[in-house]
């Protein structure tokens, strides 16, 4: 580490935020680069994702609001990508240019969401995850231009939150078919976003993005909100999730060994085969089946247009 | 529903507060409470209540029976139905209110200038400026 690398972690430590590129040293720059590569590719691919569901909405009402928290997903895009353009990172290339297989979010946004229901799940589960991260960053991040970001993005992904939980309450509400449909999506969607926070702690020892106050809390803590949130609620409507809260109540605890092999064709967990973490690593960079057809949406027409941007 | 999102204190202080002067001529002593309890709806994105931000634009009640018209930002917000439910369930938490019909109205023509006081003040507290 260099020297002027520990001033700079020990100045974060302190409370110092970092306002522009001219106060970072290399190894800071690197570190948020990533970190908001994922935000912001998170954000980006959560609108395709969301989009072929929303098409599926039971009303007018209903559509218009799938597409506005679409549209507030690119938006929160278009703050993480502006935030890179800043540290030098073009941003044609971040949208149009790189391979599927180069854009890091969660794995769990490349398993089809094929109904109205999982589409609600989606919102009340993968919204809540994301939410717990940004919340996490905005109450910690040492860099000021991304800490005000985020105002406005946590407020609209509360609606979105609201917009989930509302709907899986309305069609468990509605009788034992719709209780089975949303269980049903609940059963592969709770697993697969408790692997939404990564690595466990145990096996991620070191973390610069906590070194440099990029972010406040670790994985394991960040699961332990979001568990902290959703259990209770899916307790609420009586559906059924693989976790409670510990014997000595100081958390949750999974009714289940983590890591386990999915079939994302299927959609269902295999809990009887246990996997280890590096093949779970292997599953995410591998990226799931609708990796490509989404990033093939986003690019696609930039490319029947190139010509108009040349100049641009 | 959580606790009224105004920062406002007062029935006095929120009423000198609300610009929309076709509100204030609609609070009737026997709807003043129903407007009153309006203020612990939030809108589901800026946890501002709707009465400060202007959305709800009468109330009338005969015997137990409570009717609302209700304005909304845009003609697509995304937010109408939640809006909705959320006014009438409020509503019938008051005594002797048995039944709430929410009806959206877009005779009111929503504007920023409909936003109280009250509400412009929590908005800054959230960051957003008008």
């Amino acid at each position: 580490m260099s020297s002027a690398d520990a001033i700079l972690r020990q100045k974060v430590h302190e409370g110092s935020l970092i306002e522009s590129v001219d106060e970072m040293t290399d190894e800071y720059k690197r570190e948020l680069r990533h970190i908001v590569t994922v935000s912001g590719d998170t954000e980006l691919l959560s609108a395709p994702a969301y989009y072929y569901a929303a098409r599926k909405a039971p009303s007018v009402n209903a559509m218009i609001s799938a597409m506005a928290i679409i549209q507030d997903e690119l938006g929160h895009a278009h703050i993480a990508y502006r935030i890179l353009e800043e540290l030098g990172v073009d941003r044609e290339w971040l949208m149009y240019e790189r391979k599927p297989s180069e854009f890091r979010y969660p794995y769990a946004f490349d398993i089809p969401l094929d109904s109205w229901v999982e589409l609600c799940v989606a919102n009340a589960l993968y919204d809540q995850a994301g939410y717990t991260l940004l919340g996490d960053v905005f109450a910690h991040t040492s860099y000021g231009p991304w800490k005000r970001g985020l105002v406005k993005v946590s407020k609209e992904e509360t609606f979105h939150l609201l917009h989930g939980r509302r709907w899986m309450k309305k069609i468990v509400d509605s009788g034992d078919e719709g209780r089975t449909l949303v269980q049903d999506a609940v059963d592969w969607m709770f697993p697969l976003t408790v692997e939404w926070f990564g690595l466990p702690d145990k096996l991620k020892t070191h973390s610069s993005q906590l070194d440099y106050k990029m972010k406040g809390l670790t994985n394991d803590q960040l699961r332990q909100v979001w568990m902290g949130e959703i259990v209770p609620f899916c307790d609420s409507l009586g559906l059924k999730v693989p976790a409670h809260r510990n014997a000595d109540d100081t958390g949750y605890e999974l009714e289940y060994d983590l890591p386990l092999q999915f079939d994302a064709i299927e959609k269902v967990w295999l809990w009887d085969e246990h996997i280890t973490w590096d093949q779970v690593v292997t599953r995410w960079k591998g990226r799931g089946p609708r990796n490509e057809a989404m990033i093939e949406e986003i690019q696609r027409s930039r490319g029947d247009f190139r010509w108009m941007f040349k100049d641009l | 529903m959580a606790a009224t999102g105004s920062g406002c204190s007062g029935a006095a202080e929120r009423l000198r507060a609300m610009p929309a002067a076709d509100v204030a001529s609609k609070i009737r002593p026997e709807t003043a409470a129903l407007w009153e309890a309006l203020r612990d709806v939030l809108d589901p994105e800026i946890p501002v209540n709707v009465v400060d931000l202007g959305l709800v634009c009468d109330i009338r009640r005969v015997d137990d029976a409570v009717e609302v018209d209700v304005t909304f930002t845009s003609t697509a917000c995304p937010a109408v139905t939640i809006i909705k439910e959320d006014i009438q369930q409020r509503l019938l938490r008051e005594a002797d209110v048995a039944t709430v019909n929410v009806e959206e109205t877009w005779e009111v023509n929503w504007t920023a200038s409909r936003i109280s006081g009250c509400g412009r003040d929590e908005m800054k507290r959230y960051g957003i400026t008008l």
